[in-house]
């Protein structure tokens, strides 16, 4: 006689409860094999990011031991590395915001190899090649994460990096794209702005003689808008906190 | 299900879902995910590469349980095996590649909900043999992939000037940094509206090629001269 899985009420239930736990049991397996390289990947993904945001090497040229050897060796300030707790490079970094009393977290990118046991100088201006502040805002879609590195003295940025985002791939996504990011590594003006923005990020014939101008993307108005709008009030909590922290002693005011 | 579509060999299964009922310029299935993922050749690729082992493999398991899914959970059941083989692309991503996960990771998840997926398991594996259903499934991913790299052919060359990334050489030249001196980027084409455009030619065009030779439909009957 042929089996019919439809006569009895007590084999459907039987039966859903079986699939189910059968094929959530195959997928969490899945998923803890491969846990370490996930994790792996996202922190490489995340040396790189700092490298690259820092400019201290091509990443595209280095390997993966390479690129976390620099982020340990030439970066402060930066937890996610390394497992020796007497590390003082890995040393969580604060700065305090006057107004809201805010702690922003600090990278301290140097221009040699740190030694581990060293207390790390915010004030080594003469050896410390950048300050990265970080940014973080909703976006057209969700929320962005990134870092913003400036100058030694705080008035020009050095790069920028989206960490975490749902933009739009081919639209708002292009925010990680070399195009929109290296505009920022050559130099816009980030000093205090006598009134305006910080920056302003808008169409290309907008700002073409204006130092603060960054090009917006074309067709993610949205995404523009809103990098825009957390760069600019990041920045200036940030301005504030340095200033509170002696950092801010820029040569480089407010013209171009 | 029609009759014809019983019984089919896998390779017959296949060959039908590749042409003759291609879910995309056919039945026009999976529309959703062409405008998302096709502005970029590489991530289509991979996109497509997911649907096809999302839609084969969940029409080989829907098949071989067949028998001995009840029917009132059968659509539970349909969409449990689904979404685990889509979770499977998913981690797959993160870990061969994670680049690329960051820029489509929301489209895969959603091919779960893909209409060709559950079609294709509903119409065909749940009534046919294991081979032949996994054929069909191969079949309708293939049919879809082809179409839409075509889309996303025509779009990343004309939206950003590069094939799968890589620059397009005009001599001196590439037809990125010439779009770009001459500010002739079709930007349309990046945009989702711009699969629209070329998903509709593209149908326009292939249905057209598809029925060169087939006697109109009055000729057919034996209308009317």
């Amino acid at each position: 006689m042929k089996f019919d899985p439809n006569k009895s009420p007590a084999y459907v239930i039987v039966f859903a409860a079986f699939v189910s736990a059968a094929f959530t049991a195959a997928i969490m397996a899945l998923h803890t094999a491969g846990a370490g390289a996930v994790q792996r990947n996202e922190r490489l993904m995340e040396e790189k990011a700092l490298v690259d945001l820092f400019g201290l090497a091509d990443v595209r040229a280095l390997s993966d031991g390479e690129i976390a050897r620099l982020v340990r060796t030439r970066i402060a300030g930066y937890a996610n590395i390394g497992d020796d707790p007497a590390d003082e490079r890995r040393r969580e970094i604060f700065l305090t915001d006057p107004q809201t009393g805010a702690k922003i977290p600090l990278l301290v990118a140097f221009r040699h190899d740190l030694d581990p046991r060293a207390k790390i100088d915010l004030h080594d201006k003469a050896n410390i090649l950048a300050y990265a502040l970080p940014i973080s805002g909703v976006g057209f879609w969700a929320r962005i994460d990134g870092w913003l590195a400036l100058t030694p003295d705080l008035s020009r940025t050095v790069g920028i990096v989206f960490l975490r985002h749902s933009e739009t791939p081919g639209l708002g996504g292009r925010i990680t794209e070399s195009e929109f990011r290296d505009q920022f590594r050559k130099g816009i003006l980030a000093t205090p702005p006598d009134g305006g923005k910080y920056i302003e990020i808008s169409r290309a014939s907008a700002g073409q003689q204006n130092p603060r101008h960054v090009d917006a993307i074309t067709g993610a108005t949205g995404t523009s808008t809103a990098v825009e709008r957390f760069v600019n009030r990041d920045l200036a909590a940030f301005h504030r906190a340095a200033t509170a922290a002696g950092l801010d002693d820029r040569k480089d005011t407010l013209s171009p | 299900m029609p009759d014809g579509m019983k019984n089919l060999t896998p390779r017959k299964a296949m060959l039908v879902q590749l042409w003759d009922e291609n879910p995309i310029f056919r039945q026009v299935l999976g529309i959703c995910s062409s405008l998302a993922v096709t502005n970029r050749l590489f991530n289509t690729l991979l996109m497509c590469a997911g649907l096809a082992w999302a839609t084969s493999m969940s029409s080989l398991t829907a098949s071989l349980l067949r028998n001995w899914i009840p029917q009132r959970v059968r659509i539970m059941v349909s969409v449990l095996i689904i979404a685990v083989y889509v979770i499977v692309v998913d981690i797959a991503l993160r870990v061969f590649f994670a680049e690329v996960h960051k820029d489509i990771a929301a489209y895969v998840g959603l091919i779960v909900t893909n209409c060709i997926v559950l079609g294709r398991v509903e119409a065909f594996a749940s009534k046919n043999k294991p081979l032949a259903s996994l054929a069909d499934g191969l079949g309708a991913a293939l049919g879809y992939s082809f179409m839409l790299l075509a889309v996303a052919t025509v779009r990343e060359v004309l939206g950003f000037g590069t094939f799968c990334g890589l620059p397009i050489s005009l001599g001196a030249v590439t037809l990125k940094d010439w779009m770009a001196a001459h500010n002739a980027q079709w930007v349309i084409m990046v945009m989702p509206p711009g699969a629209f455009f070329v998903l509709a030619s593209m149908v326009w065009i292939v249905r057209a090629i598809a029925m060169r030779g087939q006697p109109a439909a009055s000729e057919a009957k034996g209308g009317a001269a």
